[in-house]
């Protein structure tokens, strides 16, 4: 049995690093053998935030760090946080662009959005929840 | 009557933000179809930027009056839908020739 482990990365908010995130975390999550469509469930909420992150993480031409931290718990949850510095953007006032946050919002357990600082985005997920879900 | 004139658009690999220009390049009205099949047999993911994108393209082919379908290979490409509660703005098909047939395609043998 697997105990609780954590996976925290920084990098600068560019283009490719949602993928680059999202492969990591793939990596990370791939040992725990969780349900592939759980795993391919996640995956998509936090390549949600992280595009999200990196839209709005251009700062004249310098770039802002994103922080990733994934946190595997006790019977199939996981806590994923991210961190940028930039502003939330709130794209579900958009008539085709709202579609991240409403993805985020269907897949995880919980979302938490704080700003101020900067943005940080918790998810929890619940492997049960979401299986029995289908 | 005219013929059914049906373009294929294909995508592959991971659709996201970090390739935003191509799928939007990508998808594009061929100006002689009657109707489209985007072919995401091959899409290992997709995301948000990928709807925006189909929403457009879907928006454009409804008002020049042409169908549109979907193919995919992977049953998470449904479940993005279902999230983004667009399940019921496309004709997905898991088969090339149930969307081909549903695009009006003659049958072949």
């Amino acid at each position: 049995m697997i105990g609780e482990s954590e996976l925290r990365i920084v990098r600068p908010a560019g283009i490719t690093v949602p993928r680059q995130l999202r492969h990591a975390l793939r990596a990370f999550l791939d040992v725990f053998a969780f349900d592939a469509d759980f795993l391919d469930d996640v995956l998509l909420a936090v390549g949600e935030v992280l595009a999200n992150s990196v839209e709005h993480g251009y700062d004249g031409g310098s770039l802002r760090n994103v922080e990733m931290v994934a946190r595997s718990g006790k019977n199939g949850t996981l806590a994923i946080e991210v961190f940028d510095e930039g502003t939330f953007l709130e794209r579900e006032r958009l008539p085709d662009r709202g579609y991240g946050l409403r993805i985020v919002r269907a897949i995880a357990r919980k979302v938490t959005i704080e700003t101020g600082q900067g943005t940080r985005v918790e998810m929890l997920f619940d492997a049960a929840r979401l299986q029995a879900a289908r | 009557m005219k013929p059914a004139s049906i373009a294929v658009i294909t995508l592959d690999g991971e659709l996201e933000i970090g390739r935003k220009a191509e799928i939007r390049d990508t998808l594009q009205m061929v100006e002689s179809a009657t109707s489209v099949l985007i072919d995401f047999s091959d899409v290992t993911y997709a995301d948000s930027t990928t709807l925006a994108e189909l929403m457009r393209f879907h928006g454009e082919a409804d008002t020049r009056n042409v169908s549109v379908a979907l193919l995919v290979g992977h049953r998470r490409f449904a479940r993005l839908l279902e999230y983004a509660g667009l399940s019921q703005a496309f004709a997905v098909f898991d088969s090339r020739a149930a969307a081909l047939s549903y695009l009006g395609a003659p049958k072949t043998t």
